[in-house]
């Protein structure tokens, strides 16, 4: 299976204003319990531990996963706009695998009225 | 001396020959008894149940004596689900984001999982706003539980029950 990893932001924000980062990975969680009575194996556990978020190199979101979040997982969160530059959310794996979904974004400032 | 010691090594050859007789025994299947399963068959064998007990315990622990301020996390989650795989869950919680008051820490449990605790979260002042969208897996049904400790020591906590049709393993 291709491994997706994705992020979306919004292109434009205005200075100051609080957006939504969507983030999707595409992975299976395995827990580690699930049984294959016809192998007699129990397929291995693998699951994403770890998610981060960096935006222009600054560490703004950081979350620890379980086993009991679902499937290809879809977190989404709010960040504050505050300069133009990209958005990176890495993931990381139960063996130290990492991988990552970056988006530019562009910061606007505020049109005086 | 000498004669212990060769009594020694000729039981350690007599131990690990037997050993690795045992292993080759164990390894005919070889591909069921890589090191990677090993961990899994062990839980396979001795299954973790849920405990609820337990899982409140957590949550008392976490929360230390402190009575969770009411209000101040609101979770969003469906009354009733089909499939236990995919549960959607909304976390908000009522702060001003500033350095002195956000939420430090977010835990979300699952109370009957074989494992409760599902994720924790830690936000910083730069999220602007406490609002969070993920998805867990429910073993059955059961009370989904956020708990929200706070930088100024605070706490708040909200649930919701969800009745899950078709439980996951969890």
């Amino acid at each position: 299976m291709a491994e997706i990893r994705r992020i979306s932001v919004p292109k434009q924000v205005e200075k100051g204003e609080i957006f939504t980062v969507r983030t999707l990975a595409r992975h299976k969680m395995e827990p580690g319990v699930h049984f294959d009575a016809n192998r007699f194996v129990v397929t291995p556990r693998l699951l994403l531990q770890e998610v981060k978020c960096h935006y222009n190199g600054r560490l703004v979101f950081y979350a620890e996963w379980f086993s009991a979040v679902s499937s290809n997982p879809y977190l989404t969160f709010k960040l504050r706009a505050e300069e133009s530059g990209e958005i990176v959310v890495t993931w990381v794996d139960d063996y130290n695998v990492i991988t990552t979904a970056a988006a530019p974004i562009d910061v606007i400032d505020k049109p005086k009225s | 001396m000498v004669k212990l010691s060769n009594r020694l090594r000729q039981r350690r050859a007599l131990l690990v020959g037997g050993m690795s007789a045992a292993a080759a025994l164990l390894a005919a299947p070889a591909q069921a008894f890589q090191w990677r399963n090993k961990v899994s068959l062990f839980r396979r064998a001795f299954p973790v149940q849920p405990d609820r007990a337990e899982a409140e315990l957590m949550i008392t622990a976490i929360l230390d004596g402190r009575t969770p301020r009411p209000g101040l996390v609101q979770i969003e989650a469906p009354g009733l689900v089909e499939n236990g795989e995919s549960v959607p869950l909304k976390i908000f919680v009522d702060c001003a984001m500033t350095d002195e008051d956000h939420p430090q820490l977010i835990h979300v449990f699952a109370l009957d999982n074989p494992f409760p605790e599902v994720a924790r979260y830690h936000l910083l002042p730069a999220g602007g706003e406490a609002r969070l969208e993920m998805r867990c897996r429910m073993a059955s049904s059961s009370e989904l539980v956020v708990v929200a400790e706070m930088t100024d020591g605070t706490a708040g906590l909200d649930q919701r029950h969800v009745d899950v049709t078709l439980g996951a393993c969890g």
